[in-house]
């Protein structure tokens, strides 16, 4: 009986492996030319004929570590800063009455529709005069590049956190109070530990969209030293991909893989957040 | 947050760009700094003195021997005939030792009374130069001194009577003008409107292969007895879990006309090269490709979430009444599922819209339109348009015409998000089938 519904199901089997090879043809022949000796698209098979590590061990001379230590810093920082400041501002949001509460929430809603991409400009000559004045925060500096991630992450953020920091009973807080815990205190005790999973989330989401982003970073950084991962590999490889490609392919992969895993262990939680609203509550 | 876009709407009423960065007022200071030698100007001979602390002072003396210093704006006169060698504590310097100090005073200005300056004017000589323009604010003009002209400010420029503009030019309101140069000046229209045609094209056509190929997918995946489903799921989600950027550098790669695999392989069954990158319709083909690898488990995953959720017993009616396959497929589970996935196409469409990433690291707008010579290629959209009139433009930069565009991008996502808000509103109250 089983054999049979196998049997039933092959062509179903082999529809998806022949798209599981679509999927997988790129990563498969990047890592083969990571492993593989001489650094040139031309003539590479997907199986080397010779095995080498010497593109991992370049990956030093290339400044790749350099990318990724700018990148990690600029990532985590705002996606701390991104939970710290979101949750205090969703939770207001969320537990208080105050004048404009309404039109404030509709105004989020409409910016979140003009993502950061669409300002760069303004972004660009924002920075361009805050730097005259505060240089940290001027362009070709990490500290301006978070602080423009974070102006960009506000809006659709609150409007996450704030949703589920609504479907917490406030009744919990109540009893606190009355009890007499302060209010930040009822907020630090009882409903952070209650929310870690949106926390997470949006940690995570933060993290993996600042880590991935390519425009804002290009147009604010300017020395190779400041470069994150994204701008530091297009600049390394465009036009050089004829001599580059191992290099590039061993860099590709280091890269991601911190990313990939993080998002296929935390698959669920990421796609729940992701494509929030797709199945219906 | 909020900065950026009264700023952005600001800027898309300016000129500012190449040649139009200074203010009014930076512009004027810098063009009262401009000076001509009129064609009585007197000169002087000059000596240079210093002091033991390395100061420099100057004395000249005109033809009739008579030497003078400046104070106050004014040259005083402070004897006649014979140069001294000290004067007030500064030594002379002679020869070799003068001119080694010449460097240090070729940019001097000394200003006089009455608009008036003492410039070097050859090696040996100080004459008075005159201020070349001067602003008169209460009648918006610039005086011309030399010519006797009055220049009017005039779209960020000062224009002589003759339409000669002068630069450097300033930032100034343009009103409209970017926007209605979008539709009637023909260097500006013509591209962008190619442009705009081809964001249309792109973002429906990619987010419609995408869904119809994640819908596929799903419709495969969605069945509790299909052997290894987990592990399926998790290797087609793959391509989302990978940073876009990665994918896409390593995709120009893979399609590289000459020595790229994709092209290697083709050649060695089919004999063919597909000029991917270098001819336009190719290289749609090849963007629509690419942006299916890196959109379809997402289309999937929504999808496969939504089909879950459309409860069994419709279908096992369905059979009851005698349906077949294809009849429940149109007549429950299409229906269903697109009243759900509906606000997310949209959003899909939104995001392919500005989909910078994609478009920008996998052709940079190339190749270049053939007919039209503008910064904008055959396959640029309309935000890297904007990303290239703003940060790289050829003939100089384009600020104001890049935030115009910007507002438009901003129109049509944000309408294109109410109408997602309100279907998604809509829905919440029809799709009830619990």
């Amino acid at each position: 009986m089983k054999k049979e519904n196998f049997l039933k199901q092959l062509p179903k089997h082999i529809i998806i492996w022949v798209i599981l090879s679509f999927t997988f043809f790129p990563v498969a022949w990047t890592i083969s030319a990571s492993l593989r000796a001489g650094g040139s698209l031309v003539g590479q098979k997907l199986i080397p004929d010779v095995l080498t590590f010497e593109h991992y061990s370049n990956l030093i001379e290339i400044g790749f570590f350099t990318w990724i230590k700018n990148s990690l810093i600029v990532s985590t920082t705002t996606a701390v800063l991104t939970v710290f400041f979101i949750s205090l501002a969703a939770y207001a949001f969320s537990r208080f009455k105050f004048w404009g509460k309404k039109y404030s929430l509709i105004t989020l809603f409409i910016f979140q529709m003009f993502p950061a991409i669409m300002g760069m400009v303004a972004i660009y000559l924002l920075l361009f005069h805050i730097g005259k004045y505060i240089p940290f925060l001027g362009l070709n500096t990490l500290s301006g590049l978070i602080m423009v991630y974070l102006g960009g992450s506000i809006p659709y953020n609150i409007w996450l956190m704030k949703g589920f920091f609504d479907s917490i009973p406030e009744s919990l807080e109540e009893s606190a109070l009355i009890d007499g815990a302060t209010r930040f205190q009822a907020y630090y005790k009882i409903i952070l530990p209650l929310s870690t999973p949106v926390l997470a989330v949006t940690a995570i989401n933060t993290f993996i969209g600042t880590y991935s982003d390519f425009l804002l970073a290009s147009i604010i950084l300017k020395d190779a030293s400041k470069y994150t991962f994204a701008v530091g590999l297009r600049n390394f490889i465009t036009g050089s991909y004829d001599v580059r490609w191992g290099d590039f392919a061993a860099a590709s992969i280091i890269g991601a893989l911190p990313i990939v895993i993080l998002f296929l262990t935390l698959q669920n939680l990421i796609v729940s957040g992701l494509t929030r609203g797709a199945v219906k509550e | 947050m909020i900065y950026p876009i009264i700023y952005t709407i600001q800027i898309a009423f300016t000129n500012y760009g190449t040649g139009h960065i200074l203010t009014k007022i930076q512009a004027v200071e810098q063009l009262e700094k401009e000076t001509f030698l009129p064609e009585d100007a007197k000169s002087f001979k000059y000596e240079i003195y210093q002091d033991k602390s390395g100061e420099l002072t100057l004395l000249f003396i005109d033809e009739e021997g008579s030497i003078y210093k400046v104070e106050d704006k004014k040259l005083v006169k402070i004897g006649e005939g014979k140069i001294p060698t000290n004067y007030n504590g500064y030594k002379l310097l002679e020869g070799q030792k003068k001119f080694s100090q010449v460097a240090k005073i070729q940019n001097l200005k000394i200003e006089l009374e009455g608009d008036f300056f003492l410039q070097l004017s050859d090696l040996n000589h100080f004459s008075i130069y005159k201020q070349r323009y001067t602003y008169n604010p209460k009648d918006d003009v610039l005086i011309d001194n030399l010519t006797g002209e009055k220049l009017i400010s005039q779209s960020g420029f000062f224009v002589r009577p003759n339409g000669d503009k002068i630069l450097p030019g300033f930032v100034t309101f343009v009103g409209f003008e970017n926007f209605l140069s979008l539709l009637s000046d023909e260097r500006v229209s013509k591209p962008f409107l190619r442009v705009f045609s081809w964001t249309l094209i792109w973002a429906s056509g990619t987010t419609f292969i995408n869904f119809t190929f994640g819908l596929f997918l799903a419709l495969l995946m969605n069945n509790k007895n299909i052997k290894f489903r987990g592990i399926y799921r998790t290797l087609l989600i793959v391509p989302w879990a990978i940073p876009a950027f990665i994918s896409l550098l390593v995709w120009v790669g893979l399609l590289n006309t000459e020595v790229g695999v994709v092209n290697r392989i083709l050649h060695s069954i089919f004999g063919i090269k597909i000029p991917w990158f270098l001819e336009p319709t190719w290289t749609k083909v090849a963007l629509f490709i690419v942006n299916l690898w890196l959109g379809y488990p997402y289309a999937m995953t929504v999808c496969l979430g939504s089909l879950q959720s459309i409860p069994e017993e419709l279908y096992e009616a369905a059979k009851v009444d005698g349906a077949t396959y294809t009849q429940q497929l149109t007549k429950i589970t299409l229906p269903l599922l697109l009243t759900a996935i509906g606000p997310l196409i949209v959003g899909t469409f939104a995001f392919n819209f500005n989909n910078f990433n994609v478009i920008y690291l996998l052709t940079g707008g190339r190749p270049p339109m053939q007919d039209i010579s503008s910064v904008a290629g055959t396959t640029d959209i309309l935000i890297s348009y904007t990303y290239k009139l703003a940060f790289e433009g050829g003939r100089g930069q384009d600020y104001g015409l890049a935030a115009t565009i910007s507002i438009i991008v901003f129109i049509i996502v944000a309408t294109l998000s109410i109408i997602n808000f309100w279907l998604s509103g809509m829905f919440k109250r029809e799709v009830r089938y619990e």
